[in-house]
């Protein structure tokens, strides 16, 4: 076989040169602290004494702590009901838009999607306000139907207060990714079952749906690895309050960290974090790799 | 070809002598941002590179929420900082760590440290966290107290008398709140109390001061962990504490959440996390001073004579200042001008300067702070010792989730006691 020649190893050399400095970003930024948190997980430290290697007793303290327990299960709640509220309403977003029933939808795509791009601090503090017991969502609950939950206050209400702000900042980016997976099936499909009869429903469930296989993989596999790892809005509305039932992980970790000091701890707590994120990363490389994505 | 050689070597080496020699000494202070005080730090920085030109002092102002840990994190990579700022609540973890270098007398231009310690008011370094081991480290730039704040417009409105219905004890203070809570169409519009109910802090340190005058001594570690072994008390003064928001209903925290705006806003009449420098943010709010009026903080009938709680910052030198001397040279620069601060309401303890003149002006103090001498003064006499633990953070957590558990989870006090009796102990185990 013959060598490849000079040019071509040149060339394939040069790659490397131009992936360099993102690579030199990532190691540094990424990588880098990766390895570090890993290695830190061992450790007692608060940064002012000398590192105290404690093997894996941060790791065994976590098992049996409840606030780290606490926030597992609530970061799995606010996780799986925010994943499937956001994919439900962002299809039925992407089904209404295009319908050819439906007018100015150039308008209403772009006032869903509109919360994407607002700032999520500014989101937090405004909807902060509307939840108080005199702000904009108690008044108009209680003019509609008399009564409305204390929602900041309250343990129950809150962590639902979570998902709503969180959806409602989410829905359109995710109705864009249906949007876009519904222009690739082909109007064919349809004309033919409209010939055989099919109705809406009958549509929707035998050409759609399965049609969009691969698209609805990927926005739920997506929206779950975003949705883990969520902290500006509980940070900013509740400080993972009241009673710690918005404490979700990413808030755990950090008050660890920069509020108690528990540098070591703080990191067990983030290969915890890390370890479940990695098993709905390997699902998405999965269904990407197997073909059932993407095809 | 020699001689040319040595020539240049010899010129180069001159020059870079000059040079070294030349450039200036460079002191790194890292202190926290406030819009009214920024002004006057920067012109004690810029009076000291006036008297010593042959130093650049950079003064880097930083938000208060993530000061200390942007300091424990210089420190801990070994990088340039000569001084900084560390409140009462912070200082114990890093000086126990030996971050911090004793006072030197010689940056004051004095013999011994007794005579350091002599230029602020008595105890003042202690109360601002500045001292750890009997050795003094801190140089204090402020002390102040929390007390009460009661809306007199908003009594006045609910047929009060202003001179005469300010509460004194903590029934008092209920019954006070109960007359001043308002509420409109089932929805609290108007809380008689609140306290700020996202942040712990704030919770923990009136319920400190509660503790302390039920006669537990929550000052030290030891107090504290002793007081563990008292659960009625403890039960008490939680119970005091929750039963504004579960059974007296003068606190609805669904209405705001911090109780300084929520204050300067009208939607509590009552709070009590403010010092002197709150007539500063009361402006902010727009409300008028007159609407408003600092009291002692209640006490209960039976319970010792003590007022909120004791607060300060110090300025410490760091371990890895080059010329610590100079590092004191420059906070007794940064803590010289008292009666600038006291017009903007921030109170320092500073009774003499360094080179003998007065300190704080009593007199300009009464004039710029209202209720100076009435209320303010006399507390700070009385002030509740923040506790000073390395686990500070932990136990003010701990605190709050007792607190949280009865106010949000609707929790028995004593079962939130218990809860917190175990947490206590297993942290200083």
């Amino acid at each position: 076989m013959r060598k490849a020649s000079y040019s071509v190893t040149r060339l394939q050399n040069h790659g490397y040169v131009f992936i360099l400095p993102t690579l030199l970003f990532f190691s540094l930024f990424l990588i880098y602290p990766m390895i570090s948190a890993f290695r830190f997980s061992f450790f007692e430290w608060n940064l002012l004494k000398p590192k105290v290697f404690v093997g894996f007793k941060n790791f065994i303290n976590m098992v049996h702590d409840s606030r780290v327990i606490n926030s597992y299960v609530r970061t799995l709640h606010f996780s799986g009901i925010s994943v499937a509220v956001i994919n439900i309403l962002a299809f039925v977003f992407a089904i209404m838009f295009s319908s050819r029933l439906l007018g100015w939808k150039n308008f209403w795509q772009s006032l869903i999607f509109l919360p994407v791009v607002l700032s999520v601090v500014a989101v937090g503090v405004v909807w902060e306000f509307m939840y108080q017991s005199t702000g904009l969502i108690p008044v108009i609950l209680r003019k509609l139907i008399g009564t409305s939950p204390v929602w900041l206050t309250n343990t129950k209400a809150a962590p639902y207060a979570m998902i709503i702000v969180y959806v409602w900042k989410s829905v359109g980016y995710y109705m864009v990714i249906y949007i876009a997976g519904l222009l690739d099936v082909p109007v064919s499909f349809y004309e033919a079952a409209r010939i055989d009869g099919a109705g809406f429903w009958g549509q929707l469930w035998y050409i759609t749906i399965p049609s969009l296989k691969n698209t609805i993989a990927l926005a739920v596999v997506s929206c779950v690895i975003f949705t883990y790892g969520q902290f500006s809005i509980q940070y900013v509305i509740t400080k993972g309050g009241p009673s710690r039932s918005t404490e979700i992980m990413a808030i755990l970790i950090y008050r660890q960290a920069f509020e108690l000091s528990k540098f070591g701890y703080s990191a067990a707590i983030s290969v915890l974090f890390f370890l479940t994120m990695l098993v709905f990363s390997l699902i998405q490389l999965r269904l990407f790799r197997s073909g059932t994505v993407g095809a | 070809m020699a001689k040319k050689v040595l020539l240049i070597a010899l010129v180069v080496l001159l020059a870079v002598t000059f040079t070294v020699g030349a450039q200036k000494k460079k002191l790194v202070h890292y202190h926290w941002t406030e819009t009214l005080y920024d002004p006057i730090n920067k012109k004690a920085a810029d009076a000291f590179m006036a008297k010593n030109p042959n130093v650049e002092v950079v003064v880097l102002y930083l938000p208060d929420g993530d000061r200390v840990n942007i300091i424990r994190t210089v420190l801990a990579g070994g990088g340039q900082i000569d001084s900084f700022a560390l409140n009462n609540g912070e200082s114990a973890e890093f000086l126990e760590a030996g971050f911090m270098v004793p006072l030197d007398p010689k940056g004051f231009g004095k013999a011994a440290v007794k005579d350091v310690v002599d230029m602020w008011t008595p105890g003042a370094i202690n109360t601002c966290g500045g001292v750890w081991d009997g050795v003094y480290y801190g140089v204090p730039f402020e002390l102040s107290d929390y007390v009460a704040w009661i809306n007199v417009a908003f009594m006045k409105e609910a047929g009060m008398n202003p001179a005469t219905d300010k509460p004194k004890t903590w029934d008092d203070f209920v019954a006070v709140g109960k007359k001043l809570m308002k509420v409109e169409g089932g929805t609290t519009v108007r809380n008689g109390f609140m306290c700020n109910s996202k942040q712990g802090v704030f919770n923990f340190l009136v319920q400190m001061n509660m503790m302390h005058q039920l006669g537990l001594d929550w000052g030290a570690e030891k107090g504290l962990i002793a007081s563990m072994d008292k659960p009625d008390v403890l039960a008490r003064g939680l119970r005091t504490y929750t039963d504004f928001v579960v059974k007296h209903k003068i606190w609805d925290p669904a209405l705001a959440d911090d109780d300084r705006g929520g204050f300067g806003t009208g939607k509590t009449a009552m709070f009590l996390t403010g010092g002197t420098w709150y007539w500063g943010v009361a402006d902010y709010w727009k409300m008028p001073r007159t609407n408003i009026e600092p009291f002692p903080y209640p006490r209960f009938k039976d319970g010792k004579d003590i007022g909120g709680a004791g607060y300060g910052y110090c300025l410490y030198v760091s371990k890895f200042a080059k010329d610590p001397t100079l590092g004191f040279q420059f906070l007794d620069t940064m803590a010289s001008q008292p009666n600038e601060f006291i017009k903007v309401g921030y109170h320092q303890p500073r009774m003499k300067l360094s080179n003998g003149a007065p300190g704080l002006d009593a007199k300009l103090a009464a004039a710029s702070i209202p209720y100076y001498d009435t209320v303010f003064k006399n507390e700070l006499a009385k002030t509740a010792v923040w506790l000073s633990s390395t686990k500070g953070n932990q136990v003010t957590n701990m605190v709050w989730d007792a607190i949280s558990r009865v106010i949000y989870e609707g929790a028995k006090v004593e079962d939130s006691v218990k809860m917190l009796q175990a947490d206590i102990k297993g942290l200083y185990q």
